[in-house]
């Protein structure tokens, strides 16, 4: 560990960012120009400037690190990410099961803080989170055992290898089919539509985030918009091959293939309710990747 | 049997030290007259430190221990933990408890030394006297200023002593195979009898049901949600949740791996773990709907056993160890929650999660403590629990992963390692409603106003949340290296380096602290915007509420309802079953004199028959 090592790191929070594209793609899908691409950091920087209100009833400390927690969990799992697919790097800080675990943080980050605000509505919408989170894990760490079996390895520099030796998981039939429910699972994992039973502006307000204000719902935001980069990466290296690519420029459309598809998800469907999504994940997509499991113990 | 005999000269000091002084002391407490509360109250101190150094003397240094004794890597970190957990279990009832203490520290002495002896021995028969003995001494531990739980304490220890009752059978079998009762003996001898694999098999279930009673995993696990509500909280720590699961699985390790060499592709291997699965999963289902924060940690006592059943039953070096690391993290953690649910009970006077709500800011270090122990119990990184269940995980996966395996094997790993991982998020979820229902949340009129615990409650709660960081921090470099597994196992499989996961974690939170601390935002406090409502004690959002969709979605309702009417308890089916045939022996007794006579005519009639026949 030394001074290259916090360089990389440095770079790694700067590159992640690719969230102007979704604000993009959502207004070319509603016939509109849209905002310049600089529009989500100027609101950002705006949040900034503003003051920090704290209710008075909260359990302050709480309050005030929740949006850290999540952040930091989230950069050093693009860290992670951005070392394996762009320096080839054999093995780097965590494997999958790390990963996926490190994913759960954010969600818990919202969750505590929507808790620690004392607000009704808060609760309510931090609640809803946690059932959500119950409700995609099951497809999602389903689906994420079919990488695991079909590469019999758990470290992603090896399951990156092995795609670019014997071809990519997703054209696979199960792993296609793992596809399918991790990108629905991660969906809900990103809060986004239909799965923003949490944040749900119209029903509770913004949910957990309802009494957060200032540079702490800046970071917040700041971690939709991690999230937004993070994830697709981490559904391309598992799934597509990551950057394993000799050109740089399939990679790179791959990568953009995979977020503009949760932005299409995102646009063009209605949110439901926190039930009916248990019953979407639990009845439905769980049976899919379970299937995916079966095909690709099969061997197929 | 020459060499059950016990000769009293060749014992050796280390076994007198920390099998029976502990024992002797006790036994002193219960003579003479409780009066001499604090010179009682010193001795335990001294007598349990001075156990717990010797146990590091002896874990270090490896003696040899007489003829029925032996110390190795398996019963050595066993032995440690047996000594910390009674320390901490006596620093904390110092202030607990408001009668006299003398009776619980002669338990509390007892069961020491007891396990002691259990986990040094390598005696079969010695082994099922400490077994027994534990058993009686968890009895009284759960009675113990806890009138109330007389009926949970008759079903524990009906429960336990009938898993005793298997561990004679099972010892029993092993004897008149091998005429022996060492441990290495058996062993030894059973490997040139594989035509008795029939007997040898049902001496192993005897055994793993013995250890599964006493570690508390389905379908053997209902004494432990049942005693919960009402035995005193230090019983709780230090039985259920620290000794009995470090005995059990000790047992179990011990069967699997030293006496019966279990082969991974054998059927027991494969029940094992999908044991542990559903352990997992039906547990902490039950632990989500729970209103009773004792209750609710009681079931994780249970689920989390499930955890270590994988890691040993896959059988892989780096499962087991993975088990058995787990059991040691689940042991801190579990304590420390249980301990953190004491102070919260000991303030508030209760620990229903409906009447409390917002203590975070009054009790702040025991908040820490508990959101640290909760976070490790659901294995977020970079704590301990996270590390355990990860070497769990890869155990499970490289056997997935094995394709030397049948297909019917690698899918029975495949569904205990979902249940394992889901079972990590219901975890999760169950905490959260934990955290929420106590600490956060808006105040309920109880909360308001209420200290922080005494000092020698909060100790040990605290130290129990530094070692889940310094476990998680150091799991290779420290537990693995040097405390569970002196000679290192390859664990090259997967990659996590949490020291370096953390350094980072730090540093990006203070990037993100600097940047608050740079936007120079003003700081104003005001009150909660909830569109004009007043907020009220009605509008307090329950954390029972919380999973209430849950509960009614599909088949998990009827699912529910059924366990709730104990359908699925073991103990209860079989006292279904005895009450049956007594009912119907109860008509032959009912006492009068006619139909005796009546009886006693038939018999002597049928006598008659026989006789001239």
């Amino acid at each position: 560990m030394n001074f290259y090592f916090f360089r990389d790191f440095f770079f790694s929070c700067v590159w992640e960012v690719f969230y102007p594209l979704d604000r993009k793609v959502t207004a070319r899908i509603q016939y509109r120009v849209g905002p310049p691409w600089y529009q989500s950091f100027a609101d950002l920087l705006k949040l900034f400037g503003k003051e920090t209100l704290i209710p008075k009833n909260s359990s302050v400390t709480m309050f005030m690190l929740a949006p850290f927690l999540g952040m930091s969990a989230l950069l050093v799992s693009g860290f992670i990410l951005y070392k394996i697919n762009l320096f080839n790097m054999p093995g780097f800080l965590g494997d999958l099961i790390v990963m996926v675990y490190l994913f759960t943080i954010p969600s818990l980050s919202l969750i505590l803080g929507g808790f620690a605000s004392s607000n009704p509505l808060s609760s309510l919408g931090s609640s809803r989170e946690i059932k959500l989170l119950l409700g995609y894990e099951l497809p999602f760490m389903l689906a994420i055992l079919v990488p695991v079996i079909q590469t019999g390895s758990i470290r992603f520099s090896e399951i990156i290898q092995f795609q670019i030796e014997h071809g990519a998981v997703l054209y696979s039939i199960s792993g296609s089919l793992a596809f399918i429910a991790v990108l629905l699972s991660v969906q809900a994992k990103m809060g986004l539509v239909p799965f923003d039973v949490a944040e749900a502006e119209t029903e509770i307000l913004s949910g957990p985030l309802t009494e957060y204000s200032g540079p702490l719902l800046g970071i917040f935001k700041l971690n939709k918009m991690l999230m937004f980069s993070i994830l697709p990466l981490f559904v391309l290296s598992c799934f597509w091959g990551g950057f394993g690519n000799v050109n740089p420029l399939i990679n790179i459309l791959k990568f953009l293939t995979i977020v503009v598809i949760f932005t299409l998800i995102r646009n063009t469907n209605p949110r439901l309710r926190v039930d009916q999504a248990l019953r979407f994940f639990w009845f439905k997509l769980s049976v899919i990747s379970s299937i995916a499991v079966i095909l690709a113990l099969g061997g197929m | 049997m020459n060499n059950v005999m016990l000769n009293i000269s060749s014992i050796n000091i280390n076994i007198w030290i920390t099998c029976l002084l502990p024992i002797v002391t006790g036994g002193v407490f219960l003579v003479f007259p409780k009066c001499w509360e604090k010179m009682f109250k010193l001795i335990t101190f001294l007598t349990i430190v001075f156990v717990f150094i010797c146990q590091i003397l002896i874990f270090i240094k490896r003696p040899f221990l007489g003829c029925n004794f032996n110390i190795d890597n398996l019963n050595g970190f066993v032995l440690i933990f047996l000594g910390l957990f009674s320390l901490i279990t006596a620093v904390y009832s110092l202030k607990y408890f408001s009668s006299k203490l003398s009776v619980f520290y002669a338990y509390v002495l007892f069961a020491l030394g007891v396990s002691n002896f259990t986990v040094l021995t390598n005696n079969m028969l010695f082994l099922l006297i400490g077994w027994g003995i534990l058993g009686i001494v968890l009895y009284l531990l759960i009675n113990y200023a806890s009138p109330e739980s007389a009926s949970a304490s008759k079903k524990t220890f009906i429960i336990v002593g009938g898993a005793d009752a298997f561990l004679i059978i099972g010892i029993a079998i092993l004897w008149s195979l091998t005429k022996s009762f060492n441990f290495n003996e058996i062993s030894s001898s059973l490997s040139g009898l594989g035509h008795y694999s029939g007997l040898i098999n049902i001496s192993f279930i005897c055994f793993i049901v013995a250890a599964i009673a006493k570690a508390g995993a389905f379908p053997l696990h209902t004494w432990i949600p049942e005693i919960s509500p009402t035995t005193s909280i230090p019983t709780l720590a230090f039985m259920p949740a620290s000794l009995d699961k470090l005995l059990g699985i000790y047992l179990l390790a011990r069967c699997m791996i030293d006496i019966f060499k279990i082969s991974p592709m054998s059927g027991f291997s494969l029940a094992l773990v999908f044991l542990g699965g559903f352990t997992v999963i039906a547990a902490v289902m039950m632990a989500l709907v729970q209103h009773n924060m004792r209750k609710l940690l009681s079931y994780h006592a249970v689920s989390q056993v499930g955890y270590m059943l994988i890691g040993l039953g896959s059988m892989h070096p780096i499962g087991i160890l993975g088990g058995l690391f787990h059991m040691l993290n689940n042991t801190i953690y579990k304590t420390c929650l249980f301990l953190s649910a004491g102070n919260v009970e000991k303030r508030t006077n209760t620990t229903d999660l409906d009447k409390l709500g917002g203590l975070a800011r009054f009790m702040p270090l025991t908040f820490t403590a508990m959101l640290i122990a909760s976070l490790s119990i659901s294995g977020v990184p970079p704590f301990n629990g996270f590390y355990s269940k990860w070497m769990v995980y890869q155990g499970v996966i490289i056997r997935l992963t094995d394709t030397s395996f049948s297909f019917f094997a690698r899918g029975v790993y495949g569904v205990a390692l979902i249940f394992a991982l889901l079972g990590s998020a219901l975890t999760l979820a169950s905490f959260l409603k934990v955290m929420f229902g106590v600490f956060l949340g808006q105040r309920s009129k109880l909360t308001s106003g209420v200290k922080e615990a005494d000092k020698t409650m909060v100790i040990p709660v605290v130290f129990l949340a530094l070692l889940c960081i310094v476990f998680g921090l150091f799991g290779e470099s420290f537990v693995l290296k040097y405390l569970i597994n002196p000679i290192s196992v390859n664990l090259e499989y997967g990659l996590w380096l949490p020291q370096v996961v953390m350094i980072l974690m730090l540093f990006a939170g203070t990037l993100g602290v600097i940047a608050f601390a740079l936007s120079r935002s003003k700081i104003r406090i005001v009150d909660n915007f909830i569109g004009g409502e007043v907020l009220s004690d009605e509008v307090r959002p329950r954390a029972t509420e919380f999973y209430i969709s849950i509960r009614e979605n599909g088949v998990l309702g009827s699912i529910y309802n059924m366990a709730e009417k104990k359908i699925f308890d073991i103990y209860e089916v079989c006292l279904k079953i005895v009450f049956g045939i007594i009912r119907v022996l109860r008509y032959l007794h009912n006492g009068i004199l006619p139909t005796y006579l009546v009886w006693c005519l038939i018999g002597v009639l049928i006598l008659f028959f026989k006789i001239i026949k």
